[in-house]
């Protein structure tokens, strides 16, 4: 990539608000901190550009560098970031590029740069707002892949389920990942101490995985090429599909839908030999940035991309407790509500409408 | 269950008792069941409660005597060994491992029995003879003669590091209980990453006993068991692995009753390359044990009739487990075909587990 600096332009980061703010602060690590350069913006008296080398805890550096009133952008793709509290974020938003996880390098940051640009936090609120209304007159979802004549029946109205948001404009003391618009309902709490309960999502049928997925790391100790190549063997679900049967919200049975996702079929039924945290379903995540372009790799933004009309992703294993989480797309789902009603996906089908931002010439910073 | 009982003076591992209380330091649950008495060479014998709520080193220097042999038997309880400067000159410390695998009361007693029969002379001859033999070869070979199979090792390698965990106890020290293992990593055993691997090449046969340790990063018991479980299928047939420059290459069962091992041996290597480096080679003393049926870490230093070997993949703690293979079958011999240890009688497996 280029040599010259990354531009972010604060203005046009749209999830932040109109609002104006003391300062625009972007967090990096020291490597990278003259490889991004802030424009100047009408909404911000100042910007700067601050290193983080994660030797501090992240909610000491924010009280003591970052002025209080400001917008965070944090790019840090050596640390592992855990949200902030929220009185040690105080008067302040922040948005969190989720770089480290997937091990994200600059060209792909900038390529998020330019999705978070062109994401509209209205639309998605919109999106979002219409969905729980659906999905909570809805007495169950229905999860079909008509290509591989898949069917899963999934109770989602548990009182236990959380559902997490990560779409609209941040409050002040909000924080966000960047870019957002995804919908991810957790089966147990995000920072659940413990993975021993019998707890399980109401989840039975067939699923057809296919398409993307992130393999993200977490705190427990791991090697890069390790993660690389569980990527690159999970990744030829790209070319077909997993068909794998659900019971009890845990995965029973893996088939290839052909040969070519063979190695994908392996490495699943490896993961679920060494841990079989990975064969139960710990999210259900509704992506729906239809903005973003997905990034080629093991990339954990991509965790957004919604294409069209939204793409349905279940996470497999569950951070800090396994050693991956393991997000895999299932590309060509629809999710319906009990009556028959289409909530949540589906196929572009031809002349599929795309809004004018989504131009290529127009995607530039 | 009756009380384990343990006399003090049977557990010669701790050498010269000297003006030593010996004492059994041990969860509060478990304090009343033990009976301990001192025996002949102690003249007072204590069981100490440790909850675990406080660092091990303030309750030596609070709670335990100054001149002390102590044996410590904590299943519930994480335990962090303590520094030389918080052991003391005038205390020796032994440890049951009975937290990385799950331990019965039953296992204990077994183990407190075991560690009854233990020969700490014994041992130090036999490690003795392993480094003086080993000193004068210029390559350690591993045979399986039943398997036809043989892997040369450059043991003589400067980077090697060498532990011991045997003999008689001194002043200050800290071992296992029962003790009874020379070891050999190619790593540092607190480094994370494996960035030197053995010189060993050529094939193995797995044939024996397994040990599924757990480390730090969160487990779940019953994956621990079922992985196990498989690995013990190991015990009926060999699975041969396939050894280049100290990483495994292949694993194939040499049976359809070795092949849930072979199956689980490549899953691990295959999420976690760690699970697929031999880390450690494992040359077990101790002639005076019985395995203990199930998935026990005081099974690891079982040596047989004249010394066992051990094979071990994981990087504790960093990785999800450790795991010890050990192989009775396999005997280790220079490159002339000169004995250096163990017999290669699969056959006399002592224990459960033959």
């Amino acid at each position: 990539m280029s040599d010259l600096p990354i531009v972010i332009r604060p203005d046009q980061i749209r999830v932040l608000g109109e609002d104006r703010a003391d300062a625009f602060c972007v967090v990096t690590n020291p490597p990278y901190v003259r490889a991004f350069e802030v424009a100047a913006s009408p909404r911000h008296d100042r910007s700067m550009v601050l290193a983080y080398d994660g030797t501090t805890p992240f909610e000491d550096f924010i009280r003591e560098r970052v002025p209080e009133r400001s917008h965070v952008l944090t790019i840090l793709p050596d640390c592992l970031l855990h949200s902030v509290p929220a009185d040690a974020l105080g008067e302040r938003k922040l948005l969190i590029m989720a770089c480290r996880s997937g091990q994200t390098g600059l060209d792909g940051i900038a390529h998020f740069l330019r999705v978070g640009q062109l994401t509209d936090p209205r639309e998605q609120q919109a999106f979002a707002d219409s969905f729980f209304a659906r999905g909570q007159a809805t007495e169950h979802l229905v999860l079909v892949d008509d290509d591989f004549g898949t069917s899963a029946r999934f109770n989602h109205l548990d009182d236990q389920y959380e559902w997490h948001e990560q779409l609209g404009e941040v409050e002040w003391g909000g924080q966000q990942v960047y870019p957002a618009g995804e919908i991810a309902c957790f089966l147990v709490p995000l920072k659940s101490t413990d993975l021993e309960d019998d707890r399980r999502f109401d989840v039975d049928g067939r699923l057809a995985l296919r398409g993307r997925l992130i393999v993200q790391s977490g705190p427990p100790s791991f090697l890069l090429a390790d993660q690389e190549r569980i990527y690159r063997r999970l990744s030829t679900i790209a070319e077909s599909a997993l068909l794998v049967d659900v019971s009890g919200g845990v995965i029973t049975a893996v088939q290839p839908a052909d040969d070519r996702c063979r190695p994908a079929a392996t490495m699943l039924e490896s993961l679920f030999e060494v841990d079989s945290r990975f064969s139960q379903i710990f999210e259900f995540g509704f992506a729906f940035n239809r903005d973003a372009t997905p990034w080629p790799g093991n990339c954990a933004m991509n965790e957004v991309y919604g294409g069209a009309h939204g793409q349905l992703h279940v996470g497999l294993g569950m951070l800090p407790h396994t050693q991956y989480h393991i997000d895999m797309f299932l590309t060509g789902t629809r999710v319906h509500g009990h009556d028959g009603e289409l909530l949540f996906g589906g196929p572009a089908g031809p002349m599929a409408r795309r809004r004018a931002a989504m131009c290529p010439c127009l995607v530039t910073v | 269950m009756e009380p384990v009982r343990i006399d003090a003076s049977r557990l010669t591992s701790f050498g010269d008792a000297g003006e030593s209380v010996f004492c059994l330091i041990t969860s509060p649950e478990l304090t009343d069941r033990f009976a301990v008495t001192p025996g002949p060479r102690y003249g007072t014998a204590q069981v100490i409660p440790f909850a675990g709520t406080a660092d091990f080193a303030e309750f030596l220097a609070t709670s335990v005597p100054q001149r002390a042999d102590l044996l410590v038997v904590l299943p519930n309880v994480y335990f962090r060994s303590p520094t030389p400067a918080e052991l003391g000159p005038h205390r020796k410390l032994a440890v049951m491992a009975v937290t990385s695998t799950p331990s019965s009361l039953e296992s204990i007693a077994h183990f407190i029995r075991m560690g009854e029969r233990t020969d700490p002379a014994a041992q130090e001859r036999l490690a003795d003879s392993i480094f003086s033999r080993g000193r004068r070869a210029e390559r350690l070979v591993f045979v399986d003669e039943d398997y036809g199979t043989s892997a040369v090792f450059d043991h003589l390698a400067e980077e090697l590091q060498w532990h011991e965990q045997g003999g008689y106890l001194d002043w200050g020290q800290q071992q296992l209980f029962p003790s009874g293992e020379v070891s050999v990593l190619p790593v540092d055993v607190f480094g994370q990453d494996v960035d030197r691997t053995f010189a060993l090449d050529g094939e193995i046969a797995l044939r024996g006993c397994p040990v599924v340790h757990s480390g730090t990063p969160s487990f779940l018991p019953a994956d621990q068991e079922r992985i196990f479980r498989n690995l013990a299928s190991m015990r009926d047939a060999a699975v041969v692995v396939t050894v280049r420059d100290g990483v495994a290459v292949e694993f194939e069962a040499t049976g359809e009753a070795a092949r849930p091992a072979a199956r689980t041996l490549a899953a691990l290597a295959d999420v976690d390359s760690r699970f697929g480096t031999l880390l450690e080679i494992g040359f077990g003393l101790n002639t005076g044990i019985e395995l203990f049926p199930g998935n026990s870490a005081m099974n690891e230093v079982y040596g047989g009739v004249a010394g066992t070997i051990h094979f071990g993949f994981g990087l504790i703690p960093y990785t999800q487990y450790h795991i010890d293979l050990i192989c009775p079958g396999t005997r280790v011999v220079d490159e002339r075909g000169e004995p250096v240890f163990g017999t290669g009688a699969a056959h006399e497996q002592r224990g459960a587990s033959a």
